[in-house]
């Protein structure tokens, strides 16, 4: 019978040597494989989790660092469009000054030609005025002269030909 | 079916020779797979390393769905050790058959189809629940904290329990174990029956039923280390 191996006491078991032999067996073989293989195989796996976990760590701190970068940059991008406004304001308002500077100096330049010119003009005209004074002066002493024979003197004939044009001048300017 | 084994003696001990070659065989098929598996181990893993981490990774759901998780680490190598051991034994006897003819004497069989070979194994995983609980809490707490919580009145029943634990463990292995031998036992004696004929027809059944053991081999291995688990599990968590 099979049975006749659990009786224990009985003589020519084997009972306790296959308990022996097992258990000690299934011990050596949980030292050995603790000795040669375990630290390796726990090892490996320990290394990963720690590299996993330091991976996540480090991709979420990059992630932090890139979006406060790119804070960053949106911020300077503001910055310098601001900058730019404002030097482009700036340039406008000079080149503005500078225009109205350019206009005015024009204009009172025109206005000190004009004056000049003027002065110049008035100034000929006093001058040919007094040649011509004299000019027609002599010119009507020697047509008297001619017509009247000297019947006048040079002297009471110029004061004459005088008064007659300073009525002349003023007959003009009030024209 | 009562199969002779040899049988030799040492030191006055009587030794089952069959199940000593096959306990051997096993414990060095086990480690050689482990220490093979586990050179040259990398972070990213390839191959038998992937392998190995798999029954590793297999082993640890089974224990830290039975143990509080501060404790897996323990007991994680000692299921693992548990796990190919039993796994490796149930497959062996698949392999083959020897039979020395004078006597009629097997050489080679599944150690897990030996009820001593169960029982022993089934004994010590008892025998280590109770080292560890000791080792815990101290002699009285454990005798305190397994046999009369939660009610005193209880203390038979509990201390019975630790023999039924111990047999229906170690024979339940041995049941499944045995009965798949024994049937591609008989198979091998139809096929030897009645010549050619019956060898054609025995052939494949006799690759089905391999295949059946295969699967019921894994089973029983992961039924016994869940159960040892489960067992630790009851002497080491304080109860109420």
């Amino acid at each position: 019978m099979m049975f006749s191996q659990f009786v224990i006491a009985e003589a020519g078991s084997t009972t306790l040597g296959t308990f022996l032999f097992v258990t000690l067996s299934f011990l050596l073989l949980l030292f050995l494989i603790k000795k040669f293989a375990w630290g390796s195989i726990t090892t490996i796996l320990q290394q990963r989790a720690d590299k996993i976990a330091n991976d996540l760590d480090s991709a979420e701190a990059s992630r932090i660092k890139a979006a406060k970068l790119a804070e960053e940059r949106k911020q300077q991008l503001l910055d310098s469009r601001n900058e730019a406004q404002t030097i482009v304001n700036r340039a406008k308002e000079t080149a503005d000054k500078s225009g109205q500077a350019i206009i005015s100096d024009a204009k009172d330049e025109a206005v000190n030609l004009k004056e000049k010119a003027k002065e110049e003009v008035a100034l000929e005209r006093k001058q040919v005025l007094e040649s011509l004074k004299g000019e027609i002066g002599e010119v009507s002493i020697q047509l008297a002269t001619k017509i009247m024979q000297q019947e006048l003197t040079k002297e009471s004939h110029e004061t004459l030909i005088n008064s007659y044009i300073e009525g002349l001048g003023s007959g003009h300017e009030t024209r | 079916m009562d199969e002779q084994t040899l049988k030799f003696s040492l030191f006055g001990i009587k030794f089952d020779g069959t199940v000593c070659i096959m306990v051997g065989l096993t414990c060095l098929l086990v480690f050689g797979i482990v220490y093979f598996f586990s050179r040259n181990m990398k972070l990213k893993p390839t191959g038998k390393q992937n392998a190995l981490e798999w029954v590793v990774d297999f082993v640890r759901g089974i224990v830290s769905s039975n143990l509080p998780s501060k404790e897996v680490q323990d007991f994680h190598l000692l299921a693992f050790t548990f796990f190919l051991f039993v796994f490796v034994s149930n497959l062996i006897g698949l392999v083959t058959k020897i039979v020395i003819q004078p006597g009629d004497q097997s050489l080679w069989k599944s150690p897990t189809a030996d009820p001593l070979v169960t029982l022993s194994l089934a004994l010590t995983v008892v025998l280590l629940t109770i080292f560890y609980s000791i080792k815990k809490f101290g002699i009285k707490k454990y005798f305190v904290n397994s046999y009369l919580k939660p009610v005193g009145f209880l203390l038979p029943v509990n201390i019975l329990e630790e023999f039924t634990n111990t047999l229906t463990l170690g024979l339940r292995l041995y049941g499944n174990i045995f009965a798949g031998e024994v049937l591609l036992t008989l198979l091998t004696k139809v096929a030897k029956s009645y010549g050619i004929v019956s060898f054609v027809l025995a052939v494949p059944l006799e690759m089905i039923w391999q295949g059946f053991s295969i699967f019921i081999g894994s089973i029983q291995a992961f039924v016994f280390v869940t159960l040892s688990m489960v067992y630790i599990s009851h002497k080491i968590e304080e109860k109420e």
